[in-house]
């Protein structure tokens, strides 16, 4: 601990030790002119000193420069420019609108924003929405975490499932934030489509390594996604109607340029589509005698999802934010059977239903103390609750008596946290931006509880509760980073961060180096280092490793460790012409106490504890990325390579011979790219392509039987006494083919009096590639085996309409 | 994965099946290895050849092979010859500790080896037995007790076999009378079996970790039939009247093999369950080569 105060001491006094001249500080928030939603990572520049900075995550900046004339520079990529001369004496509060209008008293100049070999970080990409948009998407549902997939150190799970497992880490190892609040599970529909509406959406940054001090709590990556504010100049709404789902939102001024809201909404509907064509074959069936016309049957699959937010500025230097999340997936067969015999009349009703989902609330303060400090105070909420029910009632009228008996299954697992948060961003001056917070999560597990209850007219009731204990945990967490310019050439961005685990008498706790360093070989050219040391206090237990809602939160216990990750990366960034941009990267990381369930171990077996059921092992994965991305022009999007090496050893699995990860994937390309054709015409086209995943398969098969107890080897015959194993050499021993896939789409805007619409058309899977989603042995007409491979997704054509007004 | 794709079924979304190309000719047949060996029986080692999981021909015994046993040493002990059905016999009994070599020669299959040891006679001190009652069951407790030998580390299976007695009798005739044997399933509630998933097994498998050098006392419980049906001068009963208890002394490769045996066939064909992978001893082959001590105690119910 001694080190961690002296360290956090050094990093505090540095920026005050390097700066002593005269200074005055310009600071304020930058949005966009039509909107007022803020702008994040946003260029602040003096021309004139050469110093600069960008906006946080709350589109405010503070620029400290010498007592001077100044000529700031603004910019955004997408947006005009904006130059604001002064002379500066005093500080000021300065707050910019961009847009591409013609403004009065600002100069366009030509579109900038920091570029790659500029960044300290490490190992970030930022994501825009209009390239999501734009994008050809599954189904015609833009997808962020689909788009987050196509990145180079990304690996998709299975065809179609939004799992991400980044630089060799598994799904549970991603931090996925919206507003700053973590969502535990991100699928709908198993995992087809994320829980993230693209139209409630403001910004996405993916962080897969040298992470900067102020994120912690998870191995592999950091999936910061913002909501939107809402509009606080006019009011807009939004929408689509898709094959399978269709999403309004609403967005405007309480109190113009005071309060604003935005509210979206989003659901799938073939649910509602099927059920008359249920209910007609029923009667049809009915009618011709096959089944019962008394009986009914309603079933089906579902999920929305539900963004609200509202903004509200009480003054220059405080602002209140509220958002919201809920959403909730579910699959249900609802029975109904009238029946009668003598002078009973009966009915039995049977439910059974599987349902997940999450609620998400954050409640955020943002106050500037001074122009040099920002404080952002967050209390948040997070639920992820997974159940899985069973019901039936039977009731009996006779003219005397009526019998009743009902019998309920339910099996739940929940993870919940109450939350808060206080980060501080100090700007003491423009070679420094320093940020420290504190945190403390209260999280309640419930990994795995059966309920059953049994009731009948005159029995006594039965009402039982069983399985896995609850836990109880606090991670409390705080932090210190300094984004350091140190001369010209050399940046960095170094930091520590502490966190502490507190579940039942045990306490953990870790202390993080993080370390990021960008040297500038020359004007367009950089050398990057990071390393950064990650701990995770949760685990996932997964029977198939791809995401499913079945998968359960636990916490580190005194039995199960919590994790711990080292990383480093080493990376070259360019930017060619100032339009292209070139980012080469290698790194290395080790992962320790990953958990596996045991062998023929399963969630559903709630006699054993989870402690029981799992091994504990390592994992560690290697590799390069490679990133070409143009941002600008009629043309944009990007190509991605990744070449890595994933493995895994457990003392207990693989008889501790190490082994493959499932998604260690040799060759892994994503290309994205979209062509504007004009105003009104654009055109996507995904390819990607990835060896074929790890899986278990036993290839050679021999005999087994226990030789001591054949009684008669003269009448022993093989074939029928003895059975067969079929030989393993290696867990994932065998690779499924590879994967590839081409997706193409065209966006058609055109101006209506009430706003504008867009016709998407696009097709998955242009060339109808049979991918592998798993293989299995199976037997031919003739009894003889054989290897056969299942696929998902064939061609896919999908068409959206969507609006704006 | 397989737990996946039978959700999606129920969306009716899995687009198509097609056989891809497997070629089992990567694949070179190797000789499978059944050698479990005791100290009361003479050697005897069956040999067999393995195949492509694709290639639907039976399992073929192996004949041809020359099979040899030394000691640690690498002193020939004995040349097991072939006998018949694959079965490779000899004349000596192997004896407790002492460690035998195995070594099987083949002209076209590769050349396979092996090792392993009889671990030593366990010494049963005694068994109590109670009734119990349970859900209007009736259920024999055993208590067995016996001596874990020190400083080393040992592997026990059990096993216990029923005798019963079944009677059919119509107006004061017999009918029908059998003594049958059975193997029977156990509650295997103590703390040291290590079969993971059901209590409810046909054979228990644990190790010495938490009785070492100790006189362990091992609680299990099996069902205890005994009816009487009586309807108009017929009468029908089955009773247990015997009960016999082994415990077997079981070397460290033999544990790993049972034990990742019976994972094996509790995942297989399972759709919900990681594919097991079980364990072998033999260099170049398949199977196992293994010694055990067998101890057993009987009881008159």
């Amino acid at each position: 601990m001694c080190v961690f105060k002296k360290s956090i001491l050094l990093l505090f006094l540095l920026p005050i030790v390097f700066y002593s001249q005269k200074n005055v500080t310009i600071s304020g928030y930058i949005d966009e002119a039509k909107s007022g939603e803020k702008l994040i990572g946003c260029t602040v520049y003096d021309l004139k000193s050469g110093k600069g900075t960008v906006t946080n995550d709350y589109g405010w900046f503070s620029l400290t420069i010498p007592v001077d004339s100044i000529k700031i520079r603004v910019s955004y990529i997408g947006y005009g420019s904006q130059i604001y001369e002064d002379y500066l004496s005093f500080d000021i509060v300065k707050n910019f609108s961009l847009s591409d209008q013609m403004l009065k008293e600002v100069e366009i100049l030509s579109t900038k924003e920091e570029q790659v070999h500029q960044k300290t970080a490490m190992s970030t990409i930022d994501l825009s929405m209009e390239k999501v948009k734009a994008l050809p998407a599954l189904l015609g549902e833009n997808d962020i975490m689909k788009t987050i997939q196509l990145l180079p150190g990304v690996q998709t799970g299975s065809e179609g499932t939004s799992g991400l497992y980044v630089r060799g880490g598994g799904p549970d190892q991603n931090l996925i934030l919206l507003d700053g609040v973590p969502v535990y599970n991100a699928s709908h529909l198993f995992g087809f489509f994320s829980v993230f509406n693209s139209d409630a959406i403001n910004s996405t940054k993916l962080v897969k390594g040298g992470f900067p001090a102020r994120y912690g709590g998870r191995l592999s990556s950091v999936i910061d996604i913002k909501m939107k504010e809402g509009n606080m100049k006019k009011f807009h709404g939004q929408g689509s109607i898709g094959l399978i789902s269709s999403k309004l939102s609403f967005e405007g001024p309480i109190i113009k340029d005071k309060t604003s809201f935005i509210v979206s909404a989003r659901r799938t509907y073939l649910d509602v589509i099927a059920r008359p064509f249920v209910r007609a074959y029923q009667r049809n069936q009915a009618a011709k005698g096959i089944g019962n016309s008394g009986s009914s049957n309603n079933g089906g699959y579902y999920f929305y999802d539900l963004n609200g937010k509202i903004n509200h500025k009480i003054s220059d230097k405080h602002r209140l934010y509220f958002s919201h999340y809920m959403g909730r997936d579910k699959a249900f067969l609802d029975a109904i059977d009238n029946y009668s015999y003598d002078t009973v009349v009966g009915v039995d009703t049977i439910n059974s239903q599987l349902g997940w989902g999450n609620i998400i609330s954050a409640l955020r303060w943002n106050y500037m103390p001074s122009n040099k400090m920002f404080i952002n105070t967050t209390l948040r909420y997070s639920k992820y609750d997974f159940l899985v029910g069973f019901g039936f009632n039977q009731t009996e009228t006779t003219p005397s008596t009526t019998r009743n008996s009902n019998f309920s299954y339910a099996y739940i697992s929940k993870i919940e946290d109450w939350s808060g948060k206080i980060d501080v961003d100090w700007m003491p001056d423009p070679d420094h931006l320093v940020k420290f917070g504190i945190g403390d999560i209260y999280h309640t597990f419930t990994p795995g509880v059966n309920q059953f209850q049994f009731l009948q007219t005159g029995q006594s009731a039965l009402d039982t509760t069983f399985g896995s204990n609850m836990h109880y945990a606090h991670e409390v967490s705080a932090y210190v980073e300094d984004d350091w310019k140190i001369n010209s050439k050399l940046k960095g961005n170094g930091g520590l961060h502490f966190s502490s685990f507190f579940v039942g008498d045990k306490n953990y706790w870790s202390l993080q180096p993080r370390l990021s360093l960008r040297y500038l070989l020359d004007e367009n050219s950089s050398l990057k280092i990071g390393y950064a040391k990650m701990a995770q206090f949760l685990h996932l237990l997964t029977n198939s490793g791809i995401g499913l809602p079945t998968d359960l939160w636990v916490p580190a216990t005194q039995q199960i460790k919590p994790q711990f990750s080292d990383q480093i990366a080493i990376g070259y960034a360019r930017t060619i012409s100032n339009k292209i941009e070139f980012s080469l990267e290698g790194y290395y990381k080790t992962m320790e106490n990953l958990i596996e369930y045991k062998d023929g171990a399963s969630f559903f077996d709630s006699e054993t504890d989870w402690q029981d059921k799992v091994h504990i092992g390592r994992g560690w994965s290697y590799g390069g990325e490679l990133l070409i991305e143009k941002k600008m022009g009629k043309s944009t999007g990007w190509i991605g390579y990744t070449l890595s090496w994933t493995n895994r050893q457990f003392d207990s699995i693989n008889f501790g011979q190490t082994y493959p990860y499932r998604y260690d994937r040799r060759h892994d390309i994503g290309i994205a790219l979209t062509h504007e054709f004009n105003e009104n015409v654009n055109f996507g086209i995904v390819w990607v392509y990835g060896t074929g995943n790890a899986v278990t398969l036993g290839l050679e098969s021999y005999s087994s039987f226990n030789s001591s107890m054949v009684e008669n080897i003269n009448s022993f015959y093989l074939p029928y006494d003895s059975y067969s194993v079929d030989h393993i050499e290696n867990r994932n021993n065998y690779r499924m083919p590879a994967y590839h896939r081409l997706d193409v789409s065209i966006n058609l805007k055109k101006e209506k009096k009430w706003g504008e619409r867009t016709w998407s058309f696009g097709i998955y899977n242009s060339y109808n590639r049979q991918n592998p989603f798993f293989l299995e042995f199976t037997r031919d007409i003739n009894g003889s085996p054989q290897l056969s491979q299942y696929s998902l997704f064939p061609l896919i054509p999908s068409f959206t309409y969507s609006f704006k007004f | 994965m397989k737990k996946f794709t039978y959700i999606l079924l129920l969306f009716g979304i899995i687009s198509c099946e097609k056989v891809i190309p497997f070629d089992e000719n990567e694949i070179s047949p190797k000789m499978a290895i059944n050698g479990i060996f005791q100290s009361d029986t003479t050697w005897r080692i069956h040999v067999s050849s393995s195949k492509s999981v694709i290639d639907s021909a039976s399992f073929k015994n192996i004949t041809n092979a020359s099979v040899f046993i030394f000691d640690r040493n690498e002193n020939l002990i004995e040349e097991l010859m072939h006998d018949t059905n694959g079965f490779y016999i000899g004349n000596t009994r192997p004896q407790e500790n002492l460690n035998y070599h195995l070594y099987i020669d083949h002209p076209t299959l590769d050349n396979v080896l092996s090792q392993n040891v009889i671990p030593s006679l366990i010494n049963i001190v005694g068994i109590d037995t109670t009734t119990s009652y349970s859900n209007g069951e009736k259920y024999l407790d055993l208590s067995i007790n016996f001596e874990d030998p020190g400083n080393i580390s040992n592997y026990y299976l059990v096993e216990t076999y029923l005798v019963g007695e079944s009677l059919e009798i119509e107006n004061g005739d017999t009918l029908y009378y059998e003594i049958d044997t059975n193997k029977a399933f156990m509650l295997l509630n103590d703390e040291v079996f290590q079969n993971g998933g059901s209590p409810w097994q046909d054979q228990g498998l644990f190790n010495d970790i938490l009785f070492n050098g100790q006189t362990k006392s091992l609680e299990i419980s099996l069902p205890n039939e005994d009816w009487f049906w009586n309807e108009s001068g017929y009468i029908w009963s089955y009773r247990n009247i015997g009960l016999r208890f082994y415990l077997h002394n079981i070397s460290q490769d033999y544990y790993y093999y049972r034990r990742s045996l019976e994972l094996y066939n509790q995942a297989n064909g399972n759709p919900f369950a990681q594919p097991v992978q079980v364990y072998s001893n033999i260099q170049n082959g398949f199977g196992i080569f293994a010694g055990a001590q067998v101890n057993y105690f009987d009881i008159n119910l």
